[in-house]
């Protein structure tokens, strides 16, 4: 790819950021797309009624392209709200919420979650725990239950010498999950908020804050460089911004073209010059026999001989 | 349907172009304004200038052309989710991601950066999407095996048409 750049120029070319190319950010986004967490299933139906959306788009470039798997979500989403009745029915959208969900997944969710977990608490018979974005394990939990029930033993007072054995675990016991689930953390104002506070120091470090700039200094770059859109996204400018718009990708398309040609023309100058190269008239001629002799005048007075 | 067969009526070979992906999506009203937002976004982010170094890093990259850049698509769709703190309507999310995958691979076209044909613009946009959708805990693969047991005289029945 390189060899089709024109080179000899000192000020331009890629590598002094002439080229808006698109697929910059978003094939350094592709590195960071591991670290996002897994989204919650109740946008999933919202996402499916997008894909709806551009049905007939994904049905055109299918069956441009023959790719059965686009002409065949074109063809089911073009019955109307046909991928997302079939998405529910078909169970490809997972029934249990995870945790961590992000568009403002409540706590209900979450505690649900907790009512139902390996301690074997029936929904009912405890009031759920109010605990966001909690990550407990099962295990942990397990091992928790058999420490209280043991601590509660030892409180009881010492052991008679008849209990043989240790006391069944008690499933249903009303364990306090606040004394075991590390309390949540106080997570600093986000993006949006501190962006809304004027705060731009603090939406810069949020806006950094997912990506580490030590093991993807990309990522950390892209998502400076993202802070400025989303800032107009929130601000509203639709129609200022896609006049804008209209005149970038003129300018794009302007400089696509004014790429090629350049390219164009410095293949024609590279041409023209191996032509010129096999072809010079320098005004003199070489006589091999003449070089092969005593060349008493010397390598370079003895081969040139006046034409 | 007929309607649907007469869009995808189009002579094999044609170049896809942005434009026509872009007419082919449609959103309803109350979403147009958040859907264009979002593209706007997209696409500020992957006309940047400062950018290039990146491009030409990932795709000197190993991998189908297609794959890298509906891998990379989707990474900017996520990554403006992310960085909307949730503000983002997920029903915009797919057909943003269609119209920016179009706008890229139009840029690609038109410069030369790499030959990009039709079918690496389809690979490109069946992985976009499978990529987001298992984000949402989407299935993808059940919804493939689900496909695939269809063809076009096979259409499912009752669902709300």
């Amino acid at each position: 790819m390189a060899i089709d750049y024109p080179i000899g120029d000192p000020t331009g070319g890629v590598a002094y950021g002439e080229k808006n190319d698109p697929i910059s950010a978003a094939l350094s986004a592709a590195t960071m797309a591991g670290t996002y967490t897994a989204a919650g299933s109740f946008a999933a139906m919202s996402l499916m009624q997008g894909v709806t959306f551009a049905g007939a788009a994904m049905s055109l470039v299918g069956s441009v392209t023959g790719n059965k798997t686009l002409s065949k979500i074109g063809m089911i989403t073009g019955i109307a709200g046909g991928i997302g009745s079939l998405a529910e029915s078909q169970q490809w959208i997972s029934k249990t919420p995870s945790l961590g969900q992000t568009f403002g997944g409540s706590t209900g969710n979450a505690a649900q979650a907790m009512s139902s977990s390996s301690l074997g608490q029936s929904p009912s018979s405890a009031p759920s725990p109010n605990v966001q974005g909690a990550n407990v394990n099962p295990l942990q939990q397990s091992s928790n239950a058999e420490f209280v029930n043991n601590e509660n033993l030892a409180r009881s007072g010492p052991i008679p010498p008849n209990l043989g054995t240790a006391p069944p675990i008690q499933n249903n016991m009303p364990v306090s999950l606040n004394q075991n689930v590390p309390p949540p953390k106080v997570e600093p104002p986000g993006f949006l908020d501190s962006l809304k506070q004027g705060n731009i120091l603090d939406a810069a470090k949020a806006a950094g804050s997912a990506i580490n700039p030590v093991t993807n200094p990309y990522g950390a770059m892209a998502v400076g460089q993202i802070a400025a859109p989303i800032a107009d996204y929130l601000s509203g400018k639709t129609d200022a911004e896609i006049a804008a718009l209209e005149a970038q990708t003129g300018y794009t398309d302007q400089r696509a073209l004014q790429l090629q040609e350049e390219i164009a023309k410095e293949k024609r100058r590279r041409a023209n010059l191996n032509q010129g190269y096999s072809q010079v008239d320098a005004g003199i001629t070489v006589n091999p026999a003449v070089i092969g002799q005593a060349q008493a005048g010397g390598l370079i007075a003895g081969a040139v001989q006046p034409r | 349907m007929a309607i649907i067969q007469d869009k995808m009526a189009r002579p094999q070979g044609d170049d896809i172009n942005a434009d026509t992906v872009k007419e082919n999506i449609k959103m309803p009203p109350e979403l147009q304004n958040a859907y264009e937002r979002v593209v706007i976004a997209g696409m500020k982010v992957m006309f940047s200038k400062q950018s290039h170094k990146l491009m030409l890093e990932e795709l000197q990259k190993e991998g189908p052309l297609g794959e890298k850049l509906g891998k990379g698509v989707a990474g900017l769709m996520l990554l403006l989710i992310k960085q909307s703190n949730g503000t983002m309507p997920p029903e915009v999310i797919i057909p943003a991601g269609v119209n920016l995958l179009s706008q890229a691979a139009d840029f690609i076209r038109k410069t030369k950066l790499e030959k990009i044909t039709n079918a690496d613009i389809g690979d490109a946009m069946e992985t976009m999407i499978t990529t987001i959708l298992d984000k949402f805990d989407v299935n993808t693969e059940k919804m493939k095996q689900m496909l695939d047991q269809y063809s076009s005289e096979n259409i499912p029945t009752g669902m709300g048409a």
